[in-house]
């Protein structure tokens, strides 16, 4: 093999000593490594489904982490709108129905009266304020515990007319009403609203009742203490 | 059909996963490489260990086995790689030995005494033949180690250097003063 330089004789000689061979347990050690080498390509079947799973799990990570968050964004909102919401509820819905039930409750239309509620000349809103004896087709709020049936049915369509006949700055005005205290001030004269109450107030006034109308005129800043009070009555 | 493929070849189809091939391959060669290592390191048991760790190299390094090298080199060339370290091991007196690449006279001297002491015995073919090897055993690391490619692996001055990571003309000295020796040695016995 190795050109002219080998000896063949010698070769020969070489050939002839005893044959050293390794242990049968030595090649079935080698064998089994070899063709564990090669039994291990497996994984590469597996690999299509394990290649995606970190990605995944990644995928699914993000997924559950969107959703608690938008979860958590809602709840907060919720919590942050809906409690105030039903607690505001009496006072963004009443001065509403309310303000529609004050139009209707008003007397025939003196336009420009922005402040001040001018004293009607007929004495039906007088009679307004005083359910039990009402005989005019007074709407009635819907906070009043006992509303007459009868005249409750005419009211929406009086209202409705009221409603487009009152000039804008009555509407300001009534928009700029303190509404808390509402409640209380209804709850102590039922269906009387604060222009019927002064009104009740200007009668007394007319009839000489002084103290009977000072009385009801610190009864009514007592329950509207924030009320900007006609000129006539301050 | 393994039997009629040539080295490189069922090393390729062991590299792309057919474990018949790698056996058909190593029923081959395991014979002559473990008869290299044991002259090598005249240890059975150090023998056992380089072989088993060569062969798992085979294995491991498979994917990296190009059809351009011819099988025997590649084998060949791993085994001396794992020498150099089994000889770093082992001392520095093996690594002398196979660096410094004795080829004078004194080296020839350095060989075990003609066995004139056990004539009868040695007038036997078998035994003249174990008392090559034991002068095979007793050459520089070097020398023998290009004697034993030559014997065992089969390979040409150029396979030599390739796998030992000289030179051809070092081979070739090498080769030329290990036989050289042995003749010396031959001659005293006969």
């Amino acid at each position: 093999m190795s050109d002219d330089i080998r000896d063949e004789q010698l070769s020969r000689l070489y050939r002839e000593a005893p044959a050293a061979e390794p242990r049968a347990a030595l090649d079935a050690a080698i064998l089994a490594a070899a063709r564990a080498a090669v039994s291990a390509v497996p994984p590469r079947r597996r690999a299509w489904w394990q290649s995606w799973t970190l990605p995944m799990s990644i995928a699914a990570s993000v997924v559950v982490t969107v959703t608690l968050t938008l979860m958590v964004q809602q709840e907060e909102e919720r919590a942050l709108t809906g409690a105030p919401a039903a607690q505001r509820a009496p006072a963004t819905v009443a001065p509403e129905k309310t303000d529609a039930a004050d139009l209707a409750a008003r007397p025939a239309p003196p336009p420009a009266t922005p402040l001040k509620q001018a004293p009607s000349p007929t004495p039906a809103p007088h009679e307004a304020a005083r359910p039990p004896a009402a005989p005019a087709p007074v709407a009635v709020p819907k906070l009043a515990e006992e509303p007459p049936a009868a005249p409750a049915a005419a009211a929406p369509g009086v209202a409705e007319k009221r409603q487009q006949a009152a000039p804008a700055a009555d509407v300001v005005e009534m928009r700029a009403r303190p509404a808390p205290l509402r409640k209380d001030a209804v709850g102590a004269a039922p269906a009387r609203t604060p222009e019927q109450w002064l009104e009740e107030v200007r009668r007394l006034k007319q009839e000489g009742k002084e103290k009977e109308a000072a009385e009801a005129l610190a009864e009514f800043r007592k329950a509207y203490p924030d009320y900007a009070l006609p000129e006539d009555l301050r | 059909m393994h039997e009629e493929m040539s080295d490189e070849a069922l090393m390729l189809a062991y590299r792309d996963g057919d474990a018949a091939a790698f056996e058909a391959l190593y029923r081959r060669w395991r014979s002559r490489l473990y008869r290299h290592l044991l002259r090598q390191c005249g240890n059975g048991a150090q023998a056992d260990e380089l072989f088993q760790d060569i062969w798992l190299k085979v294995v491991n390094a498979r994917k990296g086995y190009e059809a351009a090298a011819k099988f025997s080199t590649w084998l060949f060339r791993i085994a001396h790689n794992r020498l150099i370290d089994h000889y770093r091991a082992q001392g520095r007196a093996h690594l002398a030995s196979y660096d410094d690449d004795p080829d004078d006279d004194a080296a020839a001297a350095a060989l075990p005494a003609a066995a004139s002491q056990q004539p009868e015995a040695l007038l036997e073919r078998k035994a003249l033949a174990l008392e090559l090897v034991r002068h095979i055993e007793a050459l520089p690391a070097a020398q023998r180690e290009t004697f034993l490619l030559s014997e065992e692996g089969e390979l040409t001055l150029e396979e030599i250097a390739a796998a030992t990571g000289t030179n051809r003309e070092t081979a070739k000295s090498r080769l030329r003063y290990a036989v050289s020796k042995l003749r010396s040695a031959l001659k005293d016995l006969k």
